[in-house]
């Protein structure tokens, strides 16, 4: 742990001198002697390119942003904006310092004469009762969902022919879905592959793209997992349109998952 | 009654309207003591000014980030609204000072990748990668790195906009979040390349 800290603490000192070469504020001398450290020490060096891959990504992402942003200024007159700014401030702030919890009370100790206690027991088990049904309810209702719609898209998998590493392992994951196998293991799986799938740069598991969405928001929903299936469908409608069948399938998921 | 859809552009200059909002409530009430209400006049006018010299093309060649360049509207405005209530107020212009000396240098990024001694195409799909996840960044880490890389704020400006206790605080978030890129990294390019 405590070796750990040391390194952390290293790094965050080099770090610094990593910053002050980015920024063109070592002198001549400095640079090459930054440049020398470089080729010694492996840490520094993977530390370094760490950064400035970073650096490179965030500005060429940030680029393309403000690019959007200033096109969008640009369309839009200047009622809209101050519309859009008084909205915007008009909008609860949590105030300083405060977090998502209220604020603690002092406790206050209630003396109960055991009559009481007996009708406020039976009543918190009846509202126990009452709240498991209910979950035990909304429990069926997604996990039915998933299952009703896990099966309904004509998948793309397993053609026939020569299958490549990743067809077959996209297969065997969407049929674990289906089949209810192994789900919290082969979810994990889909989302990392979902993520993938979905990159701009084409690799082997875009073209399953469909397949691999399709699967995990099903699969979130058999695993009564809402939440993390309308995030999955919400990006499966951006990318698949409406005339399109998965695009078709989706809106459809989305509309019953909304009405429940 | 059907609700009006928000048009691409509306959607844009809402979200980012709203992240500048929460940031910039923060940063003015603890470096200029402002209040909300005077906040909020701050970042109205702030708003209409940064559309105005967007439109006039005064931001043609612009080299710092949208967020960094507003920020600067609202901190003069802010100085404004100091000066016409009579307020002597202590206020450290160190923030400006270091955004306008810490631009990060194209070249310098370059020289740093450059060790690694890659094809062409090979750094370029490594960009692509790196784009995907910087685009996904979870919370606090999208805050700071981006405040941090891209608005070239202090150390000091993050942890009053974001509340931290301390610059401190901030400097080993952020590291962990370096960190943290670094691992997503690696495992999303054994899994690609």
């Amino acid at each position: 742990m405590e070796r750990n800290m040391d390194r952390n603490d290293i790094e965050i000192q080099q770090e610094e001198r990593i910053m002050s070469f980015l920024r063109g504020k070592m002198s001549e001398t400095e640079e090459t002697e930054f440049m020398n450290d470089l080729k010694k020490d492996a840490g520094l060096k993977s530390q370094a390119i760490n950064i400035a891959r970073l650096a490179k990504g965030i500005s060429q992402v940030g680029n393309e942003n403000d690019k959007v942003l200033k096109e969008s200024l640009m369309s839009s007159d200047e009622l809209a904006i101050r519309n859009i700014a008084e909205h915007v401030t008009a909008l609860e702030q949590q105030p300083e310092g405060a977090t998502s919890q209220p604020p603690k009370e002092k406790a206050k100790v209630i003396k109960l004469k055991r009559e009481y206690a007996t009708i406020l027991s039976i009543a918190a088990s009846v509202l126990l009762v009452v709240y498991l049904g209910f979950t035990y309810y909304n429990y069926n209702k997604t996990t039915s969902l998933g299952d009703q719609f896990a099966m309904t898209h004509e998948t793309s998998i397993a053609r026939g022919g020569e299958s490549t590493k990743a067809e077959v392992e996209v297969g065997e994951l969407v049929n674990n879905v289906y089949n209810n196998k192994d789900l919290n293991k082969t979810l994990k799986r889909l989302a990392v592959l979902w993520e993938v799938s979905t990159m701009e740069i084409y690799n082997d598991y875009s073209e399953y793209a469909p397949e691999i969405g399709w699967a995990l928001a099903t699969g979130y929903l058999k695993d009564n997992n809402r939440d993390d299936a309308r995030v999955i469908l919400e990006k499966m409608a951006m990318l698949y349109d409406e005339d399109d069948a998965m695009g078709k399938k989706v809106r459809e998921l989305q509309e019953k998952i909304t009405k429940q | 009654m059907t609700a009006k859809i928000p048009s691409f552009s509306e959607r844009q200059l809402n979200e980012f309207a709203e992240k500048e909002w929460g940031k910039t409530l923060s940063f003015l009430r603890k470096q200029f003591g402002l209040s909300e209400d005077d906040c909020k006049d701050v970042f109205q006018e702030a708003f209409i000014t940064l559309h105005n010299n967007i439109v006039s093309g005064k931001l043609d060649n612009l080299t710092s980030s949208l967020s960094t360049y507003f920020n600067g509207i609202c901190r003069n405005k802010a100085y404004e609204i100091i000066r016409k209530n009579g307020k002597s107020v202590q206020v450290e212009d160190e923030v400006s000072l270091d955004v306008l000396n810490a631009e990060i240098q194209a070249d310098k990024i370059d020289a740093l990748i450059g060790l690694e001694n890659e094809s062409t195409s090979f750094v370029e799909r490594k960009e692509a990668l790196v784009r995907q996840i910087v685009r996904e960044l979870p919370a606090p880490c999208n805050e700071l790195l981006w405040g941090f890389f891209r608005d070239n704020f202090s150390m000091k400006t993050l942890a009053q906009m974001f509340n931290y206790s301390s610059e401190n605080s901030v400097k080993v978030t952020k590291h962990r979040c370096q960190n943290k890129f670094r691992d997503r990294f690696n495992e999303l390019k054994d899994q690609l390349f």
